[in-house]
């Protein structure tokens, strides 16, 4: 019984090291030059203009947050919780502008424009993403030990 | 408590502790890009059709047209204000670059054979890009009068079919 709690914690320290580390790292090119990072919002030509620079400017100290969130416990719960609806929403704008044939640079770990990957490489990258956010959530919400007066898991 | 209550009370809590990361992000977000030199304009558009002349740009812009003829008269210098990579796959024939994140390492460098009445044109590339203003302003506090900026410059430059060049 010990073995499986020791276990099913290992599993869920794994993943939060896993996925804290990736958001924390795809931060960091994003705060060091938002100039680009907002180009490459524009390129996905999902947000209206006076969205973008604004949503360069935040969305990668979310990142950020959610990634020493995730890493130290603090508000894991929420941390989780906003990480699958980042990786779904990052998801779903790949896999939308695949389906209308746009060529969209992801921005995921690099602002670099002219880099160029394919596609579909990015989206079943941001899916696998997707799923062990997932899992992680699943597993925290039916963690029984975990006290929830606490601020850090 | 039920398992149910349990995870609905589990949710709640999550959601709690989302609203407060997303505070601490939109917080620590605004208020850096409000310190930081390069900060973005959060009001500017950045559609390339639209003319992007932010306060301080004001009085320093110059048209496409008035580029080309400063181009044409060998009257001006161009310089590229894009990051090395950007500038070496394309730039407007003739121009040197100067990154404005490089700007503080390379400018003494840069102006050596620069006189200070000289003509230049900073530029960069898509409405919303600031880099050409803030050097532009960065190049008038040295005391070098003469300055202007191409808005969206690349762009604008190689839509009119202008001369451009490659780092061989």
């Amino acid at each position: 019984m010990a073995g499986f709690t020791i276990k099913k914690q290992t599993s869920i320290i794994v993943l939060r090291l896993f996925l804290g580390g990736i958001l924390a790292w795809a931060s960091i090119h994003k705060i060091v030059d938002p100039l680009a990072f907002a180009r490459v919002i524009q390129d996905y030509r999902l947000l209206p203009s006076p969205f973008i620079n604004p949503c360069a400017v935040i969305l990668p100290y979310l990142e950020l947050l959610l990634g020493v969130c995730l890493i130290s416990g603090l508000w894991l719960p929420g941390a989780v919780l906003l990480t699958n609806l980042l990786f779904l929403v990052f998801s779903g704008a790949l896999g939308f502008n695949m389906l209308r044939g746009l060529d969209v640079q992801c921005g995921c770990f690099s602002s670099n424009v002219s880099e160029n990957q394919a596609a579909i490489w990015y989206l079943i990258r941001n899916v696998g993403f997707v799923f062990l956010a997932g899992y992680l959530l699943v597993k925290v919400i039916k963690d029984e030990e975990y006290d929830t007066r606490k601020v850090f898991y | 408590m039920t398992k149910m209550g349990s995870y609905r009370h589990m949710l709640f809590v999550a959601l709690r502790h989302s609203g407060a990361i997303l505070t601490l992000a939109v917080v620590i977000g605004l208020l850096v890009n409000q310190v930081r030199p390069d900060g973005l304009s959060l009001s500017a558009d950045l559609s390339t059709d639209s003319a992007q002349i932010s306060e301080s740009q004001d009085g320093l812009t110059i048209s496409i047209e008035e580029a080309k003829a400063l181009f044409l008269a060998q009257a001006v210098l161009f310089v590229d204000t894009r990051s090395g990579e950007s500038y070496k796959e394309g730039h407007i024939q003739g121009a040197k670059n100067l990154p404005y994140g490089e700007f503080e390492g390379m400018h003494e460098e840069f102006l050596k054979n620069v006189d200070n009445d000289c003509f230049i044109i900073t530029y960069c590339n898509g409405g919303g890009c600031r880099s050409s203003e803030h050097v532009a302003l960065a190049l008038l506090d040295k005391g070098y009068p003469n300055i202007y900026v191409l808005n969206n410059g690349w762009a604008q430059w190689q839509e009119h079919n202008l001369p451009v060049e490659t780092e061989s």
